[in-house]
């Protein structure tokens, strides 16, 4: 009989039925879907970068041959060696090899030619390919390529080495975690066999070799190995060493800030799983109202307290286990697509969506459990209360007017009637107004925050455009006589002003003795126009002056270097040494180091020779700069002025491209000042599309939060509805009274998550100055703060509309008869 | 409309409650006519169906045949909107338990049917209201909230409410129920006072006394009008 009150309990009242399961079902899909999720991703990058064995030691050389790779693996030290012919190039779509298709834009390539297509580092994984390994004229693309190039397996492409262009067709796409991924710098990774090295006229050697040493090796040991093989095996041969790479091991590049994400949906999932928690407890407490008549008859016919309490932790239990058949299964569906999504963006592959079994049982404790607890104090007060007491309880709505926030609210007389009871009514029952607008607040407070971090990260793109002043330039795959690559700019119509420079790289030898980074190093002119950087310590070079000026990446990976101090470099074989006289603040172009042009150049081994121009168009192409009016990842071509700039500025670099190649200069790259900056803004993009995503799952708990509170409202003025109509209240005036009680609640913790926001702004800013390594303009955003009003505003019409409607649907008898 | 139309005609009304395992009939092919100026008193026993047949009359319940007229508009076509519209123009309402707003003053009490019903300006709705309360003696209570009120005084707010749209009838349910004698006394003289400026009133009681300063008895039994006497 007992269990038969708690089944009808359970079914007497479906809307607050609802109510309780969703409050709990958004905790279990919330907790499940992100940390879930979470913990795939973290599970998968760590498979996929393990099943990639990264190589421990990479050198750069010269060229060498199979039989100094196969000396190199015979060492007892190593496990195993391999070659690779690496080269940067560009590519294009020819489509199907139909004469009638037209070719697609130029795109930046990173080619790697082997023979073993099983290697035994950087591994490379087949995902689906007609042959394995690619033969003769054919080519594996790295499938995150496919994210911005139309490309299907059979498709033919061409390659362009600057010394050779030739038609590949593509054998099918692989997968390889080590590659940089497409969406977050536009470059595509292809591998071909060495048999097809002669189409490309690419030479029959190798300029890489990845070694494999015992992975329980620290880094110190696998530099000391590093250093025997090049100082003992490779440079006695003859063959140049030009950059020497130990990675941490288990070291991803893209490692920080995939952590740095994972550690934000942590937080997002606690947070999600804290305001489940606040909702279950405000709706029990609310059940535990309207049965305390109930309570103290059960009591009088001799129900002791634990009989009571039992049957309303077995009502509560009930609750939790639908709401554990609701979130559960939604709970894997958005995990399921959010791993999707983060995986392409991360380029990780998952295997296994398979959520950890230690993940299914918090969600079932989340469930079954947490409700228990969480009823646990409403149910004991309730159960506690004198029969007498409970006998009497009214069913209505607490007495308004005792604390100073009614004597306040009662004051105000210039509202509507219907208005002052919506904004009255808002305050009476203080404790669940308190747990509603927590969930609120934060969730308005983060939706700010993240306002701000995106128009931060967008202050952050638009400085840095500030700091380049050029508008489209051209990189070379061999240096040219500067004097000649200058006046060719300059016979380009629409350019006004070129400059030159210079492209290199450059070893640290560090104190410690190490010397194992390899640094991209770029030489401009002490008088460059083009670059206008921005300094964190430091200058510029004057003319002529001998130094280096490191990016802030660079800054981070090398503390030890402070403007004043000496580093000593390697720079093509040459052992230097130069002051650092200034660190500048860069664009998430990884760590660079920059020289005087000449003193690279000459470094290098080509004096007066340049890589790169940059140049200026006519200022009546270029239209108004008004900057951010791009999309992000994507140049879209509208008649806007800035759009009108892009357009100029791409057709300025393919003319420039056009005169190089008929030039004869080995034109390796184009790029428009709106692209590099849209690159950027594509980066950064992603970092924001993550923080969108957890805004909004917080807002969708808020909408629920707020509904549950309303729901119960109506719940307990069921009787003051039915006063209403009986004085005339249609159905508008009593659905008005709800949604603006619903956009009093929405206004107010628009109020204080607005105050909220700043210091969660910060703190979020911080987090990704740490995660990118990079500096971030800060900027609050106080139209995201206006915009947050109006998605308040939605989400408390949202959330209200509903019980709104119910409560305008109830009829007079209902509402009379209601106890 | 024409002074000679009843202000309330009921013609074969039944009312059956449905929702139990067994179906009731509450009210048995009722007819009833109440002209304007009447003095209504409802008397009978509790389960009688005297609440049940005003209910009807307010508009507060839905028949099941029948008709329900109130200055020959046929009520019992209405859709529960449309009714809570007409209602709040044409029906004061008086419960038992007052049924006042707990977070609007007493004078907010008395002005929300204007709001709901827009039958005054916007700024004569205040002074109105005022005077409502005035007539039964509250006017020095308009701006405290209901709790900080008497039961006989809060009863008194709830019929300048049912006043504040100026409705020709006036339904009470028992509203001295819960009052004591002497308070239950100065409520009357209310009612009384409202028949007296030209208000038809029905009311339901158990209350003897008060039945007898009534202009005509309804004598309810078992969901039936069992007699119907005139003082």
């Amino acid at each position: 009989m007992r269990w038969r009150k708690v089944l009808r309990d359970f079914a007497s009242n479906p809307s607050r039925t609802w109510l309780v399961v969703l409050s709990i079902a958004v905790g279990i899909f919330a907790s499940g879907a992100i940390l879930g999720a979470r913990q795939v991703l973290v599970r998968e990058f760590d498979r996929g970068f393990a099943d990639s064995r990264k190589a421990s030691i990479t050198f750069a050389v010269s060229g060498v041959e199979q039989g100094l790779i196969d000396y190199i693996a015979a060492r007892d030290d190593v496990i195993s060696a391999e070659g690779e012919l690496m080269r940067y190039a560009r590519i294009r779509t020819l489509g199907t090899g139909d004469a009638t298709d037209t070719p697609g834009p130029w795109e930046m390539l990173e080619i790697h030619a082997f023979d073993d297509f099983n290697r035994q580092a950087n591994v490379i994984e087949p995902l689906s390919v007609r042959v394995w390994p690619p033969g003769e004229g054919e080519v594996i693309v790295e499938a995150a390529a496919l994210a911005v190039f139309d490309l299907e397996m059979g498709d033919y492409v061409e390659i362009d080495t600057s010394d050779r262009i030739a038609a590949f067709r593509v054998a099918g796409f692989a997968h390889d975690i080590n590659a940089i991924p497409t969406r977050f710098f536009r470059q595509i990774t292809a591998y071909i066999s060495t048999d097809s090295l002669k189409l490309l006229d690419m030479p029959d050697v190798y300029n890489i070799i990845n070694i494999q040493v015992d992975p329980e090796l620290s880094r110190q040991q696998a530099t000391r190995i590093a250093n025997d093989i090049k100082t003992r095996v490779i440079e006695p041969v003859g063959v140049q060493v030009t950059s020497t790479s130990v990675p941490d091991p288990g070291a991803h590049f893209l490692g920080d800030i995939f952590r740095a994400v994972s550690a934000l949906l942590l937080v997002m999932a606690l947070m999600a799983l804290a305001l489940s928690v606040f909702l279950v407890v405000t709706t029990v407490s609310a059940i535990l109202i309207q049965h305390t008549r109930q309570i103290g008859i059960m009591k009088a016919i001799g129900a002791r307290r634990s009989q009571i309490a039992r049957l309303y932790f077995g009502l509560v239990f009930l609750f939790g286990a639908c709401a554990l058949l609701i979130g559960l299964p939604t709970g894997l569906a958005f995990g399921y697509f959010f791993i999707e999504y983060a995986g392409g963006v991360l380029n990780f592959r998952i295997i296994s969506y398979m959520f950890p079994a230690w993940v299914f049982g918090v969600l079932v404790a989340i469930g079954l459990f947490l409700p228990l607890l969480a009823a646990a104090v409403p149910i004991m007060n309730g159960v506690r209360r004198p029969i007498v007491e409970a006998l009497n309880a009214n069913a209505l709505l607490p007495n308004f007017g005792g604390g100073l926030v009614d004597r306040t609210l009662a004051r105000i007389r210039w509202l509507s009637r219907p208005a002052a009871l919506a904004l009255r009514t808002t305050f009476m029952r203080k404790g669940r107004l308190a747990m509603t607008l927590t969930t609120l607040v934060l969730a308005a407070g983060v939706v700010m925050a993240v306002f701000s971090a995106h128009a931060s990260l967008t202050q952050t793109v638009d400085d840095i455009g500030t700091r380049w002043n050029y508008d489209a330039f051209v990189k070379l795959a061999h240096p040219v006589p500067a004097s000649t690559l200058l006046a060719e700019s300059y016979e380009v119509t629409g350019v006004v002003s070129a400059e030159v420079w210079f492209d290199g790289y450059s070893i640290i030898s560090r104190p410690d003795g190490t010397r194992n980074e390899f640094y991209f190093s770029i030489g401009f002119p002490a008088d460059s126009d083009v670059a206008q950087f921005e300094y964190m310590q430091g200058r510029s070079f004057e003319s002529g002056e001998k130094g280096v000026i490191l990016n802030n990446e660079l800054f981070n990976e090398e503390p030890y270097l402070t403007v004043g101090s000496y580093v000593d470099l390697e720079v093509n074989g040459q052992e230097v040494r130069r002051k650092v006289i200034g660190v500048m603040i860069g664009g998430l172009s990884g760590p660079m180091m920059y020289f005087e042009r000449d003193d690279l150049a000459e470094l290098m081994g080509a004096p007066g020779l340049a890589t790169r121009s940059y140049v200026r168009m006519d200022n009546a192409l270029a239209g108004p700069t008004t900057r951010g009016l791009l999309s992000l990842g994507e140049v879209r071509y509208e008649n806007t002025p800035d759009t009108e700039r892009a357009y100029n500025q791409r057709k300025i670099a393919d003319a420039l491209e056009a005169r190089f190649d008929a030039k004869g200069f080995a034109v390796n790259n184009t790029l428009t000042f709106i692209e590099d900056l849209d690159e950027v803004r594509t980066q950064l993009g992603i970092l924001t599309t993550f923080l969108v995503i957890m805004a909004s799952a917080l807002a969708a708990v808020g909408v629920i939060g707020l509904s549950g509170s309303m729901t119960l409202s109506v719940v307990e003025s069921t009787r003051e509805i039915g006063i209403m109509r009986a004085i005339g209240a249609g159905h508008r005036a009593i659905f008005g009274i709800y949604i603006t009680q619903g956009m009093v609640v929405g206004t107010i913790s628009w109020v204080f998550g607005a105050i909220l926001s700043w210091p969660l702004s910060i703190v979020l800013i911080e987090a990704l100055i740490a995660a990118l390594g990079m500096p971030l303009s800060y900027r609050f955003s106080y139209g995201g703060v206006a915009l947050t009003l109006v998605l308040m505003w939605v989400i408390s019409v949202l959330g209200s509309v509903l019980p709104a409607w119910a409560a305008s649907q109830i009829s007079i008898r209902d509402a009379i008869s209601y106890e | 409309m024409t002074s000679s139309v009843p202000l309330i005609k009921l013609n074969n009304l039944v009312k059956t409650y449905t929702s139990g395992e067994v179906p009731f009939t509450a009210l048995h092919h009722v007819n009833l006519t109440v002209e304007r100026g009447e003095f209504v008193g409802l008397i009978g026993k509790s389960g009688s169906g005297k609440t049940t047949l005003i209910n009807m009359i307010a508009g507060l319940d839905h028949l099941t045949s029948g008709e329900i007229l109130i200055e020959g508009t046929p009520i019992h076509t209405f859709n529960e909107n449309r009714m809570a519209i007409w209602r709040g123009k044409a029906i004061g309402v008086v419960f038992q338990f007052f049924q006042l707003l707990p977070t609007l003053t007493v004078i907010e009490n008395v002005m929300l049917p204007m709001d709901f019903c827009n039958v005054h300006r916007k700024e004569d709705r205040s002074e109105f209201a005022l005077h409502l309360l005035e007539q039964v003696e509250l006017a020095d209570q308009a701006y405290k909230l209901p709790a900080a009120l008497s039961g006989g005084q809060q009863q008194r707010a709830a019929i300048a409410r049912s006043l504040a749209n100026d409705p020709p009838l006036i339904v009470a349910d028992e509203p001295t129920g819960n009052l004591d004698s002497k308070t239950a006394d100065q409520v009357f003289s209310v009612f009384e006072r409202q028949v007296q400026a030209g208000k038809t009133m029905v009311m339901v009681t158990h209350d003897g006394d008060l039945a007898s300063r009534v202009s005509r008895t309804l004598h309810v039994v078992d969901g039936e009008i069992f007699e119907d006497t005139a003082s």
